[in-house]
This record gives C-alpha cells, sequence and structure tokens, in this order.
C-alpha cells in the first residue's frame, strides 16, 4: 500500500524537515557523510549521535521507525565488531587471549567505534529518504548539478530520465504483484526449493515484466516525441527551487554542528588513545578486507 | 454448491495507517452451472473476492467453501484449490512468457506434475478448445501472434488446468465489438464444454444482460444484491442506490412502458425487447390483414 | 480552414521483406477547422497507424498529410522537417494506455512537460497548467501523483498535458479503449467541451460505435481504406457496411434494424430510446 504514495520509505507528518529545501537535505547529507570518516572520539560521536536524534525529533519521525533502517546492516556491523573485538593487535596486555584470538582495550574501542560510524552512516541518509520524496530528491540532483550544463553535460535528459524512472517505478510494481498473481493461479511455486529452483520460478514473472516494460517504453517514446521533446535546446523549467529562511537556518545550524565537529577532529591532543587511528585503522587486515 | 461465504470480511495492512477492509460480512452461494456476473465500482472489493475463491489471497475472517475444500480449516490445500479454480485476469495476454505458445499453456498442467503423455494432450486439447490450431499456433512464439490470438492461448494457459469453476475479470477488456463477441461465445462455449461454472467481472451491463444466470452487486465491501439479471435491472432502487448503469435493452423497455407498451419484465436484452415489440405490433397488424 | 487533409496516403509498415503490410491505401479526406470526428475501425483496420500520420509520428510513403497547410515530410533536401515541433504543438495526440504518456510523478510536473520542452517561460507555463487542469475539470489533484487515480482521471491529466502545448487539433487514438464506461463518458464529454467552447478540433479514433454520437462526422476504415465519410445518421441507415467493417451498431441502432429486418418499417434517423418509443408507440396507434 505504501508504494501507492510514494515507493521507498517517505514518512509524511509534514515537519518544517519535510518542507526544507531537497537541495539542502541533500548537500548537508554529502556533509555528514564525508564528515563521518574523521571523526575519531567519542565526542565526535556523541555529537553526531545527538544530531541524528533532534533531528528525527524535528522532523517527528519515531525513533523506533528511524532505527529500523539499521536492521538491514545490523549483520554487517555485528560481524565487523567481533571481527575488531578479537582481532585487533593492541598495545599492552591482552584482557583475554586464546588461540590467535585475543581482546585488547585497544581493540574494545576500536570495535565500539566502528559499530558507531556503521550506525550512523546509515541513520543520516534514512532520515533524508525519510523526509524527502524521491521525486524532490531528483529534482535536487538536476538543480545541483545544473552548472555542468557549461560543459555539455545533458543535465536535462539525465533529470527526464531519472523523473520517468520514479513515474515508473510505481507502475511496474503494480505489473509485476498483477503477473505473480497471474502466474500463482496457474500453480506457479514460488516460495519453495533452494536457490536455483526458485530464481528458475521467477522466468514467468521476469519475461512478461521485461515485455511489458518494453511495451510501455515504446509508447512513451511516442507520447514523448508528441510532446515535443528534445524540440529547442532553449528548454525552461517549471519547477524552480527557492530557498526560503528556514533552508537558511537549518544550513546555518549544520555550519555550527561541523564547526564543532572539526574542532574536536583537529585538537587530538585530548585524545592521545586515537593518535594512532590512521595507522590501526591499515593495519587492521580485516578491515581492509571491506574495503573500508 | 461451487461456491459459499458466509461473513466473509477481509482487511488489508491490519494495523497500518494504511488499513482498509475490502469486504465486509459477505454472506453469498453460486450454484454449480451458475454463469455469475460481479459487479461493483471500482474499490467496492470484487478482486479481493475473486482472489479468495481460488485461494491467493487467504480466508482471514468469516467462512469459505469452494467446491469440495473447505478453507475454514486449519491447513486447507491451497495447490489442488487453485487447480480446481482457473483464473483469467485482466488483459490476461501480459502473462504469457515460454517461448511457443504450446509450451506456455503447458505450464499449469506442469506445476500439476502430471506426466508428459497427459500434459500433450491436454495442451491440445486446451488449445482446440479456445479455437487455435495445436500444430500451427501452437508452435508459434507468443509474442509473434496476433492480439485476439494472444488472449485466447493466455485463457488456455488457465483451462489447461480443466478448472470447474472458471473466473474472468473483464475478459472483453479493450476488446474490438468483433474480438468481443468471438471471447464470449468462448466464455459460453467453455461453460458448456469444460466448467460448468463462470464467475465473471464486466463493466459492460449489454453482456451482463445477455450472459447471466446470476448477478452479485457489490458495494464498498458489501453485498448490495444478489438475484437474477431482470431482478436486478428492474430494481430502480438498487439501480440507482448503485449508480450502476442499464442494459441498453432494459433502457429501451423502461422508455416503451413510459409511452404505454407492455413490455415483459424479464425482456432485458435488445432481442428480447424486439421479440415483445413484435408481438406487440405484428398480430394486429396481421387482423387488419 | 482545413485542419488535417489527407491526400492520396498510402502506408506500408516493411519489418521484413516477405512480410510488407499494407497499412493504409489512397486514403483521401480534409477535417476542417472545429470539426468533431470520430474514425471508426475494427482492429488491423489502419486506424492507429492514421493518427501517427497526422503528426510526423509516421511519414507517408505516397500522397501528403498537411496540418494547417504544413506538411509534415521534409522539404527537398532536407532530412528532418524543420517545422516538424510546430506541427506537434498544433496536433496534440492523446495514446491508448494513460499510463503510458505521463513522464513525472506530481501531476503539474507532467503537464508542465509539454511547454517546458517548448522553452515557454516559466510564469506562462505556470498559467497554463492552471488554465489545463481547469479546463479538464482535475484543479484539485494539481499536486497529487497520477498512481492513484482512476483511468478517466488519468486520461483526463494526459488530455491536459496535451492541452498546456495550446494545440488547435486533439487526437484521441483509441484513448478511450481501456476505460469503463463511466470513465468513457468522462474523458468524451471532456473532449466535447474543449470542441465547442476553445474550438478545438477532434479527431477521436475508436472501435466502439456508441462513441460517434458524440461528433458530427464518422469515418470508417476498413483494411487500409477509406469505407465510408459521412454523418452517422447515413451510416446507421446502411447497417450492412457497419458488420462489415467489425463494427458494430450502438444498441438502439440495432433494434432499429432488428424491427426493419422483422417488418417494422422505421425509415427515419432515431436518436434515442425515448424517440424510438414514441414512433412505435404512433405506429401501434395508426394499426
Amino acid at each position: 500500500m505504501l508504494k501507492d504514495i510514494s515507493f521507498g520509505q517517505y514518512y509524511p507528518t509534514g515537519s518544517i524537515l519535510h518542507r526544507l529545501d531537497p537541495r539542502v537535505k541533500l548537500l548537508i547529507m554529502l556533509a555528514y557523510v564525508i564528515l563521518i570518516f574523521f571523526v575519531k572520539s567519542y565526542i565526535g560521536y556523541i555529537l553526531f549521535a545527538l544530531m541524528v536524534i533532534s533531528t528525527a525529533l524535528i522532523a517527528r519521525i519515531p525513533l523506533k521507525s528511524l532505527f529500523r533502517s539499521v536492521k538491514a546492516v545490523i549483520f554487517l556491523v555485528l560481524f565487523i565488531t567481533i571481527i575488531n573485538v578479537f582481532f585487533y593487535k593492541g598495545e599492552g596486555e591482552a584482557l583475554w587471549s586464546w588461540w590467535k584470538l585475543a581482546v585488547y582495550v585497544d581493540g574494545l574501542v576500536f570495535a565500539s567505534k566502528m559499530a558507531l560510524r556503521l550506525i550512523l552512516l546509515v541513520l543520516g541518509p534514512a532520515l533524508l529518504t525519510y523526509t524527502t520524496t524521491p521525486m524532490e530528491l531528483t529534482n535536487a540532483i538536476e538543480s545541483l548539478l545544473s552548472p555542468l550544463k557549461l560543459i555539455k553535460f545533458p543535465v536535462h535528459d539525465l533529470a527526464v530520465i531519472m523523473s520517468i524512472a520514479m513515474r515508473m517505478i510505481p507502475t511496474l510494481m503494480d505489473e509485476t504483484d498483477r503477473i505473480t498473481l497471474a502466474q500463482k493461479a496457474r500453480g506457479a511455486d514460488l516460495d519453495t526449493g533452494n536457490i536455483f529452483k526458485r530464481i528458475k520460478a521467477m522466468v514467468p514473472i521476469l519475461v512478461p515484466l521485461f515485455v511489458c516494460a518494453f511495451r510501455r517504453a515504446d509508447e512513451l517514446a511516442l507520447a514523448l516525441e508528441s510532446r515535443c521533446y528534445d524540440a529547442t535546446p532553449n528548454r525552461t523549467t517549471y519547477r524552480v527551487l527557492k530557498l526560503k529562511g528556514r533552508d537558511f537556518l537549518f544550513l546555518i545550524m549544520f555550519l555550527v554542528f561541523m564547526a564543532a565537529v572539526i574542532l574536536d577532529v583537529a585538537l587530538p591532543i585530548y585524545y592521545p588513545c586515537d593518535a594512532t587511528w590512521i595507522e590501526g585503522f591499515y593495519d587492521n587486515a580485516f578491515f581492509s578486507l571491506f574495503g573500508l | 454448491m461451487a461456491i459459499e461465504t458466509k461473513n466473509l470480511s477481509y482487511t488489508y495492512s491490519v494495523g497500518s495507517p494504511y488499513q482498509k477492509t475490502a469486504l465486509k460480512d459477505v454472506t453469498l452461494h453460486i450454484h454449480e452451472g451458475d454463469f455469475c456476473c460481479i459487479l461493483g465500482h471500482t474499490g467496492s472489493g470484487k478482486s479481493t473476492l475473486l482472489q479468495h475463491f481460488n485461494g491467493l489471497i487467504k480466508r482471514t475472517s468469516g467462512e469459505l467453501r469452494v467446491l469440495d475444500f473447505d478453507l475454514n480449516r486449519r491447513k486447507p490445500d491451497y495447490k489442488s484449490l487453485r487447480f480446481s479454480v482457473g483464473m483469467v485476469f485482466q488483459y490476461p495476454e501480459y502473462q504469457l512468457f515460454d517461448d511457443t505458445v504450446s509450451k506456455d499453456v503447458s505450464f499449469g498442467p506442469k506445476n500439476m506434475k502430471l506426466d508428459e503423455e497427459e500434459i500433450k494432450k491436454r495442451v491440445r486439447e486446451a488449445l482446440t478448445l479456445v479455437g487455435l490450431d495445436p500444430d500451427e499456433i501452437g508452435e508459434k512464439s507468443p509474442f509473434e501472434i496476433s492480439g485476439g490470438q494472444k488472449r485466447r492461448a493466455a485463457i488456455a494457459g488457465v483451462i489447461a488446468i480443466r478448472p470447474k469453476i472458471l473466473v474472468l475479470d473483464e475478459p472483453t477488456a479493450g476488446l474490438d465489438p468483433k474480438g468481443k463477441k468471438e471471447i464470449m461465445s468462448l466464455v459460453k462455449s467453455l461453460k458448456e464444454k469444460l466448467s460448468p461454472t463462470v464467475v465473471m467481472v464486466t463493466h459492460d451491463m449489454d453482456l451482463v444482460a445477455e450472459y447471466a444466470t446470476k448477478v452479485i452487486v457489490l458495494k464498498d465491501g458489501e453485498v448490495a444484491f444478489d438475484g437474477t439479471p431482470a431482478e436486478l435491472f428492474n430494481n430502480n432502487e438498487i439501480v440507482n442506490d448503485c449508480s450502476l448503469r442499464l442494459p441498453s435493452g432494459v433502457a429501451l423497455a423502461n422508455e416503451l412502458r413510459e409511452v404505454g407498451f407492455d413490455i415483459d419484465h424479464n425482456s432485458i436484452t435488445i432481442e428480447q425487447v424486439v421479440d415483445n415489440l413484435i408481438k406487440e405490433i405484428k398480430p394486429k397488424e396481421n387482423d387488419n390483414a | 480552414m482545413v485542419a488535417i487533409s489527407f491526400k492520396n496516403v498510402s502506408f506500408t509498415y516493411d519489418s521484413d521483406e516477405d512480410n510488407v503490410v499494407l497499412a493504409l491505401s489512397n486514403i483521401s479526406f480534409d477535417i476542417h477547422e472545429g470539426e468533431f470526428v470520430t474514425l471508426c475501425g475494427g482492429n488491423g483496420s489502419g486506424k492507429s497507424t492514421l493518427s501517427k500520420l497526422t503528426n510526423g509520428l509516421l511519414l507517408p510513403d505516397s500522397g501528403s498529410v498537411e496540418i494547417f497547410g504544413i506538411k509534415t515530410t521534409p522539404d527537398e533536401g532536407d532530412k528532418k522537417n524543420k517545422r516538424i515541433y510546430d506541427i506537434r504543438s498544433t496536433v496534440g495526440l492523446i495514446f491508448q494506455n494513460p499510463d503510458n504518456q505521463m513522464v513525472a510523478s506530481i501531476i503539474e510536473d507532467d503537464i508542465a512537460f509539454g511547454p517546458e520542452n517548448l522553452g515557454v517561460p516559466r510564469d506562462e507555463i505556470e498559467q497554463r497548467v492552471t488554465w489545463a487542469l481547469k479546463t479538464v475539470g482535475m484543479e484539485e489533484y494539481r499536486k497529487h501523483t497520477p498512481t492513484k487515480l482512476s483511468g478517466g482521471q488519468k486520461q483526463r491529466i494526459a488530455i491536459a498535458g496535451v492541452l498546456a502545448m495550446k494545440p488547435k487539433v486533439l487526437i484521441l487514438d483509441e484513448s478511450t479503449a481501456m476505460l469503463d464506461p463511466e470513465g468513457r463518458e468522462e474523458v468524451l464529454e471532456t473532449v466535447k467541451r474543449l470542441n465547442e467552447e476553445e474550438g478545438i478540433t477532434i479527431l477521436h479514433i475508436t472501435h466502439n460505435m456508441d462513441d460517434c454520437v458524440y461528433g458530427d462526422r464518422i469515418l470508417v476504415l476498413k483494411q487500409g481504406k477509406l469505407a465510408f465519410d459521412g454523418t452517422p445518421q447515413e451510416l446507421f441507415l446502411n447497417a450492412d457496411l457497419v458488420r462489415t467493417c467489425d463494427l458494430e451498431l450502438p444498441p438502439i441502432q440495432n433494434a432499429v434494424y432488428l424491427l426493419n429486418q422483422n417488418g417494422i418499417k422505421i425509415d427515419d434517423y432515431i436518436q434515442d430510446e425515448k424517440e424510438l418509443a414514441r414512433k412505435l408507440w404512433q405506429l401501434k396507434q395508426k394499426i
């Protein structure tokens, strides 16, 4: 049912955060994601956690719903945490050791920070998608990319492609439901058997779905041509995003937050435990496995 | 009894903000041999009801019995139920997927785990029943035959399981008059030869007048009417209440009565009304002569 | 003024060499500005091909198609018709499936798409969107998404999307075929109003003869040839022609036909049930 309103996880509450300019939200989110990789102290993580929680409160999104988005990565978080607890080679004496496994204080600190970072990394973008419709995000991307027009990058075509994709996803989802029901009515068994069997069972659904998508694409192409797509290089834009007072307010609030984080990152002197953080990070063989 | 429900109710997305009651205390009986039309506007619960009939939606509240299947039991045999109730969805041609028509038609029988011989037999039988040549059309790709043939092929894919009940959701949607006539005479012949009970959803009141022996009208998930087409279309209260259209025969009969003709209330198609008129006008013509 | 002019138009689809399908052969007709014309034909009669020829999506193999005097084919030596977008903004085409002609998830954005493509200034687009939505009676859905609308409403949005380009001609290419009777009525009433109030020329392509009561002229295609061009009244009196074109008389005309067959002669054109009832009663009194 949710997909009828908008697919994804948009959580409509009509808060000020929902009404914020999507470009502002997108930019803040990008800064947030980059920034979080520089944080190394618990204070920094607390700052981030406070920001996420206060933002969720402003957006009137129940924390329970917000934390649901962590579920998807919970196994990755646990896996990384456990590996770091047992394999991190710290200084000083091990708290516990057996065979090649050993638990150091440094390891516990490192693992907990890793877990926090991953969780915060998921929560931030989740907040963005909870408060912003895919359509708004598309508009934001188009608007932010528009300077690229100067170097002949087809920003506009890209925007139309994204817009059509957004438009078609709910329709194709309905289509998938319909085809699935029809094949189930003919006795298709989609829920039992091993993975290969299940993949094979998807053929009667995927083939009609593709055929349908292509037919739609054909008709859509005719409709685009009929509606003068590509008629003039001087195309105009109806939807113009305008920054409002509240957008500046949030930008300033975020800049203050950013300053606090940068201050924390730039003054590592108070946290001697983290001085070798960068080295420790790359020394950790298990970690490089994940390309992080 | 083919289908029997008692206080059947169904609610989508229970407990979420998108909760919606689709069926409310639906009690109905469809007998073997009925040609039952289900009417109702979009959102009246038609699809939800239909999907209960072959277990695509599992009964949650109220009683439901289809043929010999008692769906009130703890673990009903949904698989066998699906092979006893054939379901033709709207625009069924969009579900064709295999590289030949025959292979596509064999999908159902294969899922029934029948043996090779029997599958072949069923495919030939189904294609023949829908009027497609198994040797010629059967070997073609379902994507290179004409639109009308595609719809027939898709129907063959459903009847290859030899259902005892045939459920059709707007089988004539999008067809031209010729195609419409062909599909309806196909449904009629399938009812005679294969599936004695037919349940059909349609918006075309002329089809209801011509084919239905029983009509059920759904409104906001409840049964608003259950009876014969003649009873329905002569009941102005229900017709207005459910904002139904009248079949053209009934519309004409009403105007004729208005000016003074005595038209039988069982005449609901144009043909029947014209026959009535001929009787009304002609005998006197003969007397005069 | 002649809005659409077909002169000896023929068109063939040649998917491969052995499989040449003659879709239209030697079609000629003129549609004048302000007319409401219904084009009827069964499947494979070539009616969809005809609609695509009117705005240059397809070009005739021989003969010519002119829209307000502009040929859809490029001038000699040109690869592409320089005025093709003049034609396409003059002739608005509405297709069968409303879902496959919408490009945006918010209705106002979808309606703005055509004017945006034509480079219409933003303020004017705003006005056009408002006007188009009002004209099809869908103002309150401006900020909605089209997925939740009924078929008839979606098709009205598609019409609004085309109207925003300020076309002089509207072509409905089987745009009512997928709709239920309510949706069909909704769309046809809208189109009728556009014809009467805005003076927009309408060409409605359909296989449903019931629809032709909305128009004042009817063209019938039969296997790529023009089989009839006249008023609905004239056509209905020629029931045999209707049958051979894979079409079906509207029910009331069918009743007249059946009565005539059974010796109850009704020679005049009958418009509706009321008229038929009155006529029959008079006939009965006479006897």
